[in-house]
């Protein structure tokens, strides 16, 4: 058997060549599709992934809003979390960690705040203690926000590397009854501190009352950006400004030991955010219609809408290669075994069974298709490199849509490309690592599998219509 | 049962539709073959000579009736083990694989056959010099030998499967006397000194007339016509 399929792929060569070039295609098209859809579901992920899986438990303003009677301060239509509300949630399944965060604005008599507008600058401290006085509602007197954490080592800015620390280190959970706190570079350098210094920082409580409390630096990190900064109607407000503490001397700081700002839930897995709102609005008493669980998954909903798209995308043009690979691999099958009646005639008089007639045919397209596979793992690693900087240059011009910045270096890249590029494209593995479509042993194994697929479906479909008719019927049919 | 039956026609019916009419073939035909002898299949064009062989080589199921070898219903026996062990055929227009030379054309069959014999592929070339071709003609690819050579490496084929009936379809059309004559003895030796049933459907009368029963289908019906005495 094995040795007739070998002989006559050697005698028919037109015929194998043609078959050859045929499944090069089909398995280079199946690489390409195969490829985009691993890719977005690589992408899916690292989507899933680089967007987080953190749930704050915060008070619904919107609803806050619509509840609040005319002319009542927001401050007294606010109610804000409680520790009891939040500890409900610290358990439950998918939370991986969690995060309290008390905000409380500061003043410090031992350090200056960086300041926020010139003519703040220059005014004298009297001159802006009356300029507040006049407007005391408007204006925050408060230099610095004392940030209290459960932990620092979740937070998405550091995660982000939006703050990178410079020196000292990040507060833990260890430090939740200590005085350390952690401080911005710009802060420590006007201030002319570093790691190991104190300084104090005052609160006012709902009586008047100043609470005072040391608090010793052990770390300084660096703002890598400056998003966050402008628009401030405050120094406190300027995240420069920020003092990072532990949860207990904001607390103080703060006197409460009942209320914290917002509580972030660390889950597991995103794709565990809606489990986890459900499993909370069953099991804890919290009115949600007060409070929220704000997964802030719009972008990832949006991200992975596209990202979908593609795949679909991707998984309709794989079966349309499929599809019509199969159909044009049988058709040309049917048209060559037409010529072949004559053997499977002379085959099924010899006494050779109708199972081992096909598995001949199967054979000989398995050989061709195994020559076809091993050149379509080169070509195909280009068609992916290809196809991979394509979708790197269609995300490029939609970023630069959507942020509505030309960048000069991608409209350049998109704009020329010229046969060189295309090859420079084929050779060289994409530079983004998230679009990552290289060939994959998974991708290898599946297109083994379709092209195995389609091998079979085009060798038994013209086989059974030849083997359903007796031989004499074959044989009478050649030499009609 | 007689022994010495090794093909029987059994009641058998063949016919094909002609757009309504339906064009009887065989109707009610009997007959026994026996081993050790060799068989003519004569009669015009058309009668149904070459229908009664493909019937007998299992290349086609009877509308009615039964065909046996050596007394099984070759029905029964299953039509593709009854090809592949019990029969060989020689067919007019030879029926050689193409991508194949004559030695192996006829190691294929024997492959097909389960036949195992040491050094297959000298066997088959001592089979194809034995009807008269040479070593060169033996590896030369099939399509570009002559009519009577491709003739003589599809009787070799028939020969090397070693069965116990052999049906050829005018197995000396193409050959010149001379080697018509070489053949038609291999098929009497066969017979006679290796106790097969050779059955031929041939138009000469002379190569009928060495046969040792001369059959004609008259009426859908298989009739002995002559008988040599030997």
């Amino acid at each position: 058997m094995i040795k007739n399929a070998i002989l006559s792929i050697k005698k028919n060569v037109g015929k194998t060549i043609l078959l050859l070039v045929l499944m090069c295609v089909i398995a280079n098209l199946v690489i390409a599709g195969l490829s985009i859809k691993n890719a977005t579901s690589k992408s899916m992920e690292q989507v899933r992934t680089s967007l987080g899986s953190d749930v704050t438990l915060t008070y619904n303003m919107q609803n806050m809003m619509k509840n609040r009677d005319k002319g009542e301060a927001m401050d007294e239509v606010i109610s804000p979390v409680t520790i009891k509300m939040a500890d409900q949630l610290k358990n439950l399944t998918y939370v991986k960690s969690y995060n309290y965060t008390v905000n409380v604005g500061v003043t410090s008599d031992d350090i200056d705040p960086v300041e926020v507008s010139k003519s703040e600058d220059s005014s004298t401290n009297a001159d802006r203690k009356n300029f507040m006085g006049d407007m005391p509602k408007m204006m925050d007197q408060n230099d610095f926000t004392v940030v209290g954490n459960t932990t620092m080592e979740n937070m998405s800015e550091f995660l982000n590397e939006n703050y990178v620390l410079k020196s000292g280190r990040l507060l833990t959970q260890k430090d939740a009854d200590s005085k350390n706190c952690v401080i911005e570079t710009t802060l420590a350098s006007d201030n002319d501190l570093k790691v190991g210094d104190t300084f104090s920082v005052t609160s006012t409580n709902a009586d008047n009352e100043e609470i005072i409390v040391k608090l010793k630096i052990v770390g300084i990190y660096t703002m890598q950006t400056n998003d966050q900064i402008g628009g401030m109607m405050s120094n406190r407000q300027n995240p420069i400004n920020q003092i990072y503490t532990g949860l207990t001397i904001a607390q103080k700081l703060n006197d409460s030991t009942t209320n914290i700002s917002k509580a972030i839930y660390y889950l597991d897995d995103p794709e565990h955010i809606e489990a986890f709102k459900a499993k909370a609005k069953s099991v804890t008493d919290i009115d949600f219609e007060t409070y929220t669980l704000d997964a802030n998954d719009q972008v990832y909903q949006r991200s992975i809408d596209s990202l979908e798209n593609m795949e679909q995308f991707a998984t309709i043009f794989l079966w349309v290669v499929i599809g019509a690979g199969s159909a044009i691999l049988c058709l040309i099958l049917i048209l060559t075994m037409r010529s072949r009646f004559y053997e499977f005639g002379v085959f099924l008089s010899l006494g050779q069974s109708k199972i081992k007639i096909m598995l001949q045919q199967l054979f000989e397209i398995l050989m061709i298709a195994v020559v076809s596979f091993g050149i379509s793992l080169g070509t195909g690693k280009m068609v992916s490199n290809v196809v991979s900087s394509m979708l790197e240059s269609t995300q490029n011009s939609q970023k630069q849509v959507m942020m509505e910045m030309p960048n000069e270096k991608t409209t350049e890249a998109s704009s020329g490309n010229t046969k060189q590029d295309l090859f420079d494209k084929a050779m060289n593995a994409p530079t983004n690592s998230e679009l990552d479509v290289s060939l994959t042993p998974q991708t290898v194994i599946q297109l083994a599998e379709i092209t195995g697929l389609i091998c079979l479906v085009s060798v038994v479909l013209p086989s059974i219509y030849i083997l359903r008719l007796s031989p004499r019927e074959i044989l009478v049919k050649k030499e009609g | 049962m007689d022994e010495n039956v090794i093909l029987t026609f059994e009641h058998v019916d063949y016919y094909y539709q002609d757009g309504s009419r339906q064009v009887n073939i065989l109707k009610d035909a009997n007959y026994s073959f026996e081993k050790g002898k060799t068989y003519a299949i004569v009669g015009a064009s058309g009668s149904g000579k070459t229908t009664s062989l493909v019937l007998a080589g299992g290349l086609d199921k009877p509308k009615e009736g039964h065909i046996l070898y050596k007394g099984e219903d070759i029905a029964k026996i299953g039509f593709t083990k009854y090809r592949c062990l019990d029969v060989s055929i020689v067919f007019q227009s030879y029926n050689l694989i193409t991508y194949m030379n004559a030695v192996q054309n006829v190691v294929n069959a024997m492959d097909i056959a389960h036949i195992k014999v040491p050094h297959k592929n000298q066997y088959a070339l001592n089979i194809l010099k034995e009807l008269g071709l040479s070593e060169e003609e033996c590896k030369r690819d099939v399509r570009k030998l002559s009519g009577g050579q491709q003739q003589r490496v599809a009787i070799a084929r028939a020969m090397a499967k070693d069965v116990d009936l052999i049906l050829c379809d005018e197995p000396t059309g193409n050959l010149d006397p001379e080697t018509s004559q070489g053949i038609i003895q291999t098929f009497i030796d066969l017979a006679h000194l290796k106790n097969k049933c050779v059955i031929i459907v041939t138009h000469s009368k002379e190569f009928a007339n060495c046969m040792d029963i001369q059959l004609q289908i008259h009426q859908g019906k298989l009739e002995k016509i002559n008988e040599c005495s030997q």
